[in-house]
């Protein structure tokens, strides 16, 4: 893999400033609604669907990349893989071709019972290799890499021994996967669980992120709870910066699942990552001009 | 190295599984690892409320009616029962609500609101309707060299998400009631059989009522029974011999029909 200015490994497209494809905008969309370079979707809403939401999904796609983000993976549980699952996920991969393939660092359901959520897993090295092989198996069967992404964390394990951007990072080499840096629940997970933002972008191998969340989430009093339902915060805004100084240009998206807003004001939210993007560059450039001069 | 008293992977995973599920299961908070001054067991609680809530939004998704009839509390309530007595096995939330009509069978909100199995039924049909593919329509003209008795063994296919729910309740306007205030609903449920028609036209989906005789032959052919059977089956209860011709050409100019195909001779 070669790897480019920034940090960037040359090989991860760089789609620009996506936002989550949403049944609320479809209409939007479809009639040409401008601001987004990409889409994400959600992978289990486009499964086992034949009807309007494929559709739409079918027409954005003749048009624009998309990344198929998916919540029910559930990579690090003790259960085998679930092979109708995968096999749903392959036929969709194959359907829409996607630029980005995602799932997340967590566990989802046990002994067969689904859960529901992104759960946290204990950060070990018994976990670790058991994520590595199976990440590696899941992307031998769709025969093209995948990313994960970091939750967010409302507890940590004691029997955890690896901190997690070192352990998405030692995963990332293991299993040769990318990573999905969602800023948002670095955010959260730090305050919850009270660590370093900074300290934990700055230890996420740059060339291994293919991809970057933005998100808002609401604060609960004792915690931070991720809920996509309004605007990113200053404080993510903030470190968004300090992930860009880092990683170079990555293809960012909004996501805004929740009270979900009107399209323009979304993609006033993408514009003002596309701000930041700029002042980055620039400010790297310069810099790099400076030295050279 | 795990100290002596830390779980394995499964172990951990099936404990705090146990507590989503149940409520119950091992001790969590010496497992647990949260900032000084932090309460473990409201981080835990996170997770543990969080399950009954995505089921209750996903079927309020997909069961508007019955969560309009039923008012936000009862809802709620009957969707934490589903939750805690229907463990979902498959990761797709989209499809929790699969069970709920069966389950509200044998649930305590029947005893005042009997209708409701039927009524969730049909509100899941429209569900997987909007899901379903839409399979060309039928092409007849392989057909047009048949003869009368080739006709009468012929099997006819449907479209996969044509659904038909029969009940002795008015379950069309029922169904309508979620696009009322809750205070306004005031529907007569007294001798008002009703038999709703699911099916899809481009990607909206239609619900209509149809009369007894077009749900019986329908009834009969989705389950397998082959054309001269569901015709004499309708005859001998008083139907015109004609009545399935012309739901069958109504069904066909629908784009129901995705098939027709003979059975083997006996």
């Amino acid at each position: 893999m070669s790897v480019g200015r920034a940090g960037v490994a040359a090989d991860w497209p760089r789609l620009g400033f996506g936002v989550g494809l949403r049944a609320e905008h479809y209409e939007d969309v479809l009639a040409g609604a401008k601001g987004a370079d990409w889409f994400e979707v959600i992978t289990e809403n486009y499964i086992g669907t034949r009807g309007r939401p494929l559709a739409v999904l079918e027409c954005v796609r003749r048009d624009h990349p998309v990344a198929l983000h998916g919540v029910s993976l559930s990579i690090g549980s003790a259960d085998p893989l679930d092979r109708r699952y995968l096999k749903a996920l392959k036929d969709l991969v194959d359907r829409i071709e996607p630029a980005l393939i995602s799932d997340h660092l967590c566990w989802s359901g046990v002994d067969g019972r689904a859960l529901f959520d992104l759960l946290p897993l204990p950060l070990t090295e018994e976990c670790l290799n058991h994520v590595a092989e199976r990440v590696r198996r899941v992307q031998d069967y769709l025969g093209r890499r995948i990313l994960l992404e970091n939750p967010s964390s409302y507890l940590g394990w004691r029997a955890s021994t690896i901190p997690e951007a070192e352990f998405l990072s030692e995963l990332a080499e293991r299993a040769d996967c990318g990573l999905l840096l969602d800023v948002n629940n670095v955010y959260v997970s730090a305050v919850n669980l009270d660590f370093d933002a900074r300290a934990y972008l700055d230890a996420i191998p740059a060339h291994r992120v293919g991809q970057m969340h933005l998100a808002g989430f609401s604060d609960m009093g004792t915690h931070l709870f991720d809920t996509h339902s309004r605007a990113v915060s200053d404080e993510v805004w903030e470190l968004y910066r300090h992930a860009l100084e880092r990683i170079g240009p990555a293809a960012s998206m909004v996501e805004w699942d929740d009270e979900i807003p009107p399209w323009s004001r979304l993609i006033e939210e993408l514009d003002r990552a596309r701000q930041i993007r700029d002042q980055v560059l620039f400010a790297d450039e310069i810099g790099r001009a400076a030295v050279a001069g | 190295m795990r100290s002596a008293v830390q779980p394995s992977l499964a172990e951990l995973q099936r404990a705090l599984a146990a507590r989503i599920l149940s409520g119950e299961g091992p001790e969590l908070d010496s497992w647990v690892c949260v900032p000084p001054a932090t309460d473990s067991a409201a981080r835990v609680a996170v997770y543990v409320d969080g399950y009954p809530a995505r089921i209750r939004e996903a079927l309020r998704e997909s069961f508007p009616a019955v969560a309009q009839i039923l008012g936000d509390g009862s809802f709620a309530a009957l969707a934490d029962r589903f939750a805690k007595d229907m463990p979902a096995e498959l990761q797709n939330l989209n499809l929790v609500g699969a069970a709920l009509p069966r389950y509200l069978e044998s649930d305590r909100v029947i005893r005042d609101l009997p209708f409701l199995p039927a009524l969730a039924e049909l509100e899941w049909a429209v569900d997987r309707c909007f899901h379903a593919d839409l399979l060309p329509p039928f092409d007849p003209s392989p057909c047009s060299g048949w003869s009368s008795g080739d006709w009468a063994r012929a099997r006819i296919g449907f479209q996969p998400g044509l659904g038909l729910v029969c009940a002795p309740w008015p379950l069309r306007e029922l169904r309508e009631t979620y696009r009322c205030e809750r205070s306004e609903i005031d529907v007569d449920l007294v001798d008002r059989h009703d038999r709703v028609l699911v099916y899809r036209r481009g990607f909206d989906v239609v619900v209509e009522s149809i009369e007894s005789a077009e749900a019986e032959a329908m009834a009969s052919l989705q389950s397998g029974v082959v054309l001269g059977e569901v015709t004499a089956a309708l005859a001998d209860s008083g139907a015109e011999r004609e009545a399935v011709a012309g739901y069958f050409g109504r069904w066909a100019s629908l784009g129901l029909v995705v098939s027709c195909e003979l059975s083997p001779l006996p």
